[in-house]
This record gives C-alpha cells, sequence and structure tokens, in this order.
C-alpha cells in the first residue's frame, strides 16, 4: 500500500451527477467523496443503482447525454500538476489526452466494448497511436509486448484475430491489453469479471494483481461481489443509493463494519463453507425509487438501528472514525462521540 | 409409456441422457458434426429435495433442465418420472397429448426477469395463462392469481399492472408465482437469482425454501454461484463439458471433493473474508472449457487436470458410484487427496 500520506492520485470530492428524465431528475450521485492512492487498488461496491458506475465513469466524463455534473470536483494528480477532470469538456483535447491515455478503462462485456470488425492488433495499437508519439512500427511492437503482459498465448496470431475468434477469457484479456497499451497511471474496471466463470475470474483477478504490481498502477474496482472485492481490494467504499455510505480498509470493511447497510449486505450473503443455517439473513424492503427517495437518510427505511429523531429526518454527514475511515451515519457518529468523550 | 418402476423415494430417474445439437454446413445443410451438449447424464430426484447443478457456461447443465421439460427433443436416454397419480412416465418418449398433461406437473423459472415476462400482458394473464389454457372460468382465475401473488409476498391488487410495473426481484416472484400456478411437483430453476442483487437474492431463496416447505416441491436449483448453491441444495451434481463429473451431498461435496474439477471450482471462488483468501492456496486452472463439438480424448478434463497420467489421455473414465452413494468419474479419486473448503 502506499507510503507516508503521498497525495491521492485521483481525489473525488462532493461529486453530484444528475440525470434529466422525463419523469424528473434522478440524482444518480449526490455527494460522493472517494480517493485512490497511488499503486492501491480501490474496490466500489453497492447493488445496482448505488450510482457506482456513474460516478467512476465521470473520472473518465464517459456519461450519457442526459447525465451532467452538478456539482463537485475530480481532480487527478499527475507529477505535481493538478487537473478538475469535472472542469473539462468531453472532447476537449486534455480529457482525450487521459481518456485511453493517463486513465484506461475495462469494462464487462468484453464482446461489446471490443470491436467486431477490427483485429485485436488493430485495437491495441491504436491507443499507442494516438497518444504517443511512436511510429506504426513501434506501435506494432509495443502492442506485442503489451499482449504478452496480458499473458495471451502466441503473439502474432493474436495480432491478426478478430475478438469473435476467441474465448470469453482470453477477450477479456484482449481488452485489458487496449487499456494498457499506454501504460497508464490509473485503471478503472467496472465489473470486469462479473460476465465470466469462476476459473477464469480467478485467472483474470490473478492478472490484475500482478499487472498492479509491475506497472505500479493504481485500480478503481467496481463490482457487487463482495469476494471479488474481498480478493483484491485495499481498500473499499461502500455505495447505496447515490452515495459512499463508508469507506475504510478491506480488514475494516470484512472484519469490522461500522455502517448499517454494510453489515447488513455482509450478513446476507452464504458463505462457503460456512455452518448452514436455515435461511438467509435479508435487508428488509427493497432500494427506493429513485424519485420518491425518503427524508432523512435514505438508508433508514431499510435499516434496523435508525432513530425517528434523527435518521428519519436529517441527511448524514460524514463521521471520520479514524484517519482512514469514514461513514456516514447517525448511529455511527454518536458512538464514535461517546468513544471519544470515553476513552 | 411406463416402462422402469421407481423407487418410492425417487421422482425422476435420469439415464444416460443425451443432447446432440448438429452442426450443418454448406449450401444443402449437410451435417459435418455435431455439439455434445450433454453426453451421457445419469442421477436420480429424489421427493422433496433440492439437487443443485453447477459447472461453468458450456457445461451442460441448462440443457440437463430443458430436457427435463422437454423443451426439446431428446437425443438418446430415458427421464422416468413419477407423475401425481402414481403412474411412471418416461419423458423422453412422451408424446405430444401426454406431454401436454404432464407439463402441469414439471414447471420451470428462469434466470432473467426482465425477458422471460411478456411485457404486453398483465401479470393476471401472466400468471393466470396456464390456467386460461385449462379452460378455467375467469373469475376462478382471478382468485387463484390473488392467492399466488399473495403466496409469493406480492399483493393481489398487482394483478391488473404490467411487468414494467416492477422490481427485479419482483418480477422473479411473479416468475415464481406463474411456475406454481399449475400446482407442479417439480421445479427446474435455471440460474433464478443469479441477476439479482445480493440483499434480493437472499429474498427469493428464502421464498424457495418456504415454498418447498408447503407444497413438498421438488428442485433442481442450477447455478454457478457455489456458495448460493451450498446454502440451498441438499446434494449437488458438477458438470464438466457435459458430463456430471460429480455428484455428491452437499456437506461431503464441500468438505472432501472427490474430482480435480470440483477441487478447482471449490478453491476459485474469491469469499467475502480478505484473510482467507490471502491465505488460501488456489489452484487456477490453465485454458478454458474445451469446445463440445471436439472434446478431448480420455478424460474430458484432463488437458486442465493438475493430477492427470496417460491413463486419463487415452481412457474415459465412467462416473462410478461409491459407497457412500455418491458418484465421481476420475480413474485417481481412489487414490487423490483433494482439498475442500472446511
Amino acid at each position: 500500500m502506499a507510503g507516508e500520506n503521498p497525495k491521492p492520485i485521483i481525489e473525488i470530492e462532493n461529486l453530484k451527477v444528475h440525470f434529466k428524465m422525463r419523469e424528473g431528475v434522478v440524482k444518480a450521485v449526490d455527494g460522493v467523496n472517494l480517493s485512490l492512492m497511488p499503486g492501491e487498488v480501490l474496490g466500489v461496491v453497492g447493488e445496482s443503482g448505488s450510482g457506482k458506475s456513474v460516478t467512476v465513469r465521470t473520472i473518465m466524463q464517459l456519461l450519457p447525454k442526459i447525465a451532467s455534473i452538478a456539482d463537485g470536483k475530480v481532480l487527478f494528480n499527475d507529477n505535481g500538476t493538478t487537473t478538475d477532470i469535472a472542469k473539462l469538456a468531453k472532447n476537449s483535447r486534455d480529457m482525450r489526452a487521459l481518456r485511453g491515455g493517463k486513465i484506461g478503462m475495462i469494462f464487462q462485456e468484453p464482446m461489446t466494448a471490443l470491436s467486431p470488425v477490427h483485429t485485436i492488433g488493430h485495437q491495441v495499437m491504436t491507443p499507442i497511436l494516438l497518444h504517443t508519439g511512436l511510429s506504426k512500427r513501434e506501435a506494432e511492437q509495443r502492442a506485442k509486448e503489451t499482449l504478452d503482459m496480458v499473458r495471451l498465448p502466441r503473439i502474432e496470431e493474436m495480432m491478426r484475430s478478430y475478438p469473435h475468434q476467441l474465448s470469453g477469457g482470453m477477450r477479456q484479456r484482449a481488452m485489458i491489453a487496449t487499456a494498457l497499451a499506454c501504460r497508464p497511471k490509473v485503471l478503472i474496471a467496472d465489473e470486469p469479471t462479473t460476465a465470466l466463470d469462476v476459473t477464469t475470474e480467478a485467472q483474470i483477478l490473478d492478472l490484475l494483481k500482478e499487472l498492479k504490481r509491475e506497472l505500479g498502477m493504481s485500480i478503481v474496482f467496481i463490482t457487487h461481489n463482495f469476494g471479488v472485492v474481498a480478493d483484491i481490494a485495499d481498500r473499499v467504499s461502500v455505495m447505496y443509493l447515490g452515495n459512499v455510505v463508508e469507506t475504510g480498509t478491506t480488514e475494516d470493511i470484512f472484519y469490522d463494519p461500522r455502517h448499517p447497510y454494510t453489515r447488513a449486505l455482509l450478513n446476507s450473503i452464504p458463505r462457503l463453507g460456512a455452518e448452514k443455517q436455515p435461511r438467509l439473513n435479508t435487508i428488509p424492503g427493497m432500494i427506493p425509487d429513485p424519485y420518491r427517495l425518503p427524508a432523512g437518510c435514505v438508508f433508514n427505511p431499510r435499516c434496523s438501528a435508525a432513530t425517528d429523531q434523527l435518521c428519519r429526518t436529517t441527511y448524514p454527514g460524514i463521521t471520520r472514525i479514524n484517519d482512514h475511515r469514514m461513514a456516514r451515519c447517525h448511529r455511527v457518529a454518536e458512538a464514535v462521540a461517546t468513544e471519544s468523550i470515553a476513552p | 409409456m411406463t416402462d422402469t418402476s421407481l423407487a418410492p423415494d425417487i421422482l425422476m430417474d435420469v439415464a444416460d441422457l443425451r443432447k446432440h445439437f448438429p452442426i450443418t454446413s454448406g449450401f444443402f445443410g449437410r451435417q459435418t458434426g455435431a455439439v455434445r451438449a450433454v453426453d451421457g447424464v445419469s442421477f436420480q430426484l429424489r421427493k422433496g429435495e433440492t439437487l443443485g447443478l453447477v459447472g461453468e457456461s458450456g457445461s451442460g447443465k441448462s440443457t440437463v433442465a430443458r430436457l427435463m421439460l422437454r423443451a426439446f427433443p431428446v437425443t438418446d436416454g430415458r427421464i422416468s418420472f413419477r407423475r401425481r397419480n402414481g403412474s411412471v412416465i418416461d419423458l423422453a418418449k412422451a408424446s405430444g397429448p401426454e406431454m401436454r398433461e404432464v407439463r402441469d406437473e414439471v414447471q420451470m423459472i428462469f434466470q432473467d426477469p426482465y425477458s422471460s415476462l411478456n411485457p404486453r400482458l398483465r401479470l393476471l394473464e401472466i400468471i393466470g395463462e396456464p390456467l386460461i389454457n385449462k379452460g378455467i372460468a375467469k373469475s376462478e382465475i382471478e382468485d387463484r392469481v390473488g392467492e399466488l401473488l399473495k403466496l409469493v409476498g406480492l399483493r393481489p391488487e398487482f394483478m391488473s399492472r404490467y411487468p414494467h410495473a416492477f422490481s427485479g426481484g419482483q418480477r422473479q416472484r411473479i416468475g415464481i408465482a406463474r411456475a406454481l400456478a399449475v400446482n407442479p411437483t417439480f421445479i427446474a430453476a435455471d440460474e433464478a437469482v443469479s441477476a439479482l442483487d445480493v440483499s434480493v437474492a437472499a429474498q427469493v431463496v428464502n421464498l424457495l425454501q418456504d415454498l418447498q416447505d408447503q407444497f413438498g416441491l421438488t428442485y433442481l436449483f442450477i447455478t454457478h454461484d457455489l456458495s448460493m448453491v451450498e446454502h440451498i441444495a441438499n446434494r449437488i451434481g458438477v458438470m464438466y463439458l457435459g458430463r456430471l463429473v460429480e455428484i455428491a451431498d452437499t456437506r461431503s461435496l464441500f468438505d472432501k471433493p472427490r474430482h480435480p474439477y470440483t477441487e478447482a471450482l471449490l478453491s476459485s471462488v474469491p469469499q467475502p473474508d480478505p484473510r482467507a483468501n490471502a491465505a488460501k492456496k488456489r489452484i487456477i486452472l490453465k485454458g478454458e472449457i474445451p469446445n463440445a463439438a471436439k472434446p478431448p480424448s480420455g478424460c474430458v478434463f484432463h488437458p486442465r487436470c493438475p493430477y492427470a497420467t496417460d491413463l486419463c489421455k487415452q481412457v474415459e473414465p465412467v462416473l462410478e458410484a461409491l459407497p457412500s452413494g455418491n458418484a465421481v468419474r476420475c480413474h485417481r479419486a481412489a487414490e487423490l487427496d483433494l482439498a475442500g473448503v472446511r
């Protein structure tokens, strides 16, 4: 993990992303704070609709047309210069230089993320030709090195292959190669193993861990699978309904979760080899309609610890539990306050 | 029509089931090969149990379920099914009219709650359709659909709404209500909770278990989620490339797998437990599941198996019954000491 208080490579501050729909405005991301330290893997977990994908897509300025950044900063710190990505225009020169250059991204479905009518070689070379001054021949060499780096076999043949000729796991490797072609500082991985079988998933997770070490990059890893996040992440942010409810080291989140939502989620997943329980624990109710959000803390209707005075009336602020832990919960704030009074 | 007799506690007996999909090519569509999607699968389903079926994509687990419901013709094999009236019928050879009668008793729940419900029909029509087909009076159908909705935890008023008004978890409940409408004894659930969020999946799994207790249902639960199947299944079959490589009661399978593929599967699952993941020695299988049109020689798992010998490359092992009632398809099953999850 990171050394003595280095500057985060990506800092998201109070980010708000709104979607203008026919029925009204959906606050898909509503005040998110996240930071990615150099060389770490930050896991972002949450259920569908929690805003995890929208949050990280903002880093790449890959939002749909109906979405707009309503507020907040997305700071990218590189070599002493700081860029606020949220202020950059989608198609500006600076943004295009970052996207695919300094910041790479991999997706869930390699079949839709890769072009079906271009060869793998072409698709790995394209970002190199766009972002570096290399000649075509040098770019080809770099592309081959990248394919080798993601452990693809028969490189020469692979350069000339089309995505449909590859198996699911190999396609995922090819997509990772396109993202890593320019040796990015930051890799954004949006559910990259969700569509894969467990044995292939294990291969890809191992590959990403090795590549992180070899290239010294930082990874934002989005998933809804707690097993995957426990395996790959150094720190974890848990999202619910447009906001981060808890951030901490992976150990903290899994062995000492503080937010009631994190606790309930971890309780509801069956664990391999655990003593058999007659019923699974569930979280009562369901994720609310984004047009009719509950007053106060958005989790309060499903929360077992919610109180009438605070939780149902006031949106909770951020409580810093210690240097690397935060939660957005009135009850955690109360607990932390009593702890600090009576040490 | 009735052939073999079944032991009293057996609901279904699947024997040497095969499904080969033809590969055709050329102008005249000459058959040039076959994808052996299911290639000699045998198992029994006991009354009231949940049999889990696990394996990677392309292993043939969904095809097995579809064959059991005769969604398409069986290439070869036998599926003896005990009907509610006590008679035994071979679903693999049942005629159209016979199948129509049996369909009340065998039902299916699908993976994708978005594509498995007709968006133009109201819940009343979706859930009541099998009843309409049986010529039941409209008022009676409404009562029954209301009851079914209550049974799966939805409100009876919902019957006049369309599927788009419901979330993924609610839609899956609608799919369950539809399967229950005809009072089946057997339900095949094909990845029924895989598309759902964790907290919702837990609710649906609990519902399935409650319904099983209430109606004595027998489930075939197909999934790739090993922790979920450990929770819900009494016994588990592991499939690889159209074959059942191991079938065992849940506890033994997770404690002490007998097939190297099962061991590798169990070790690949990342756990929501960082310390356990770090301590675990993972078996990373090389490559991917081979093409079912060109299966490898000998044991089909040998190219990826860390324990393969020359024998494995030449001779295909058979599914051998063990004294415990479990069965495994591996030459080296007796000598290998494989690691489970405990």
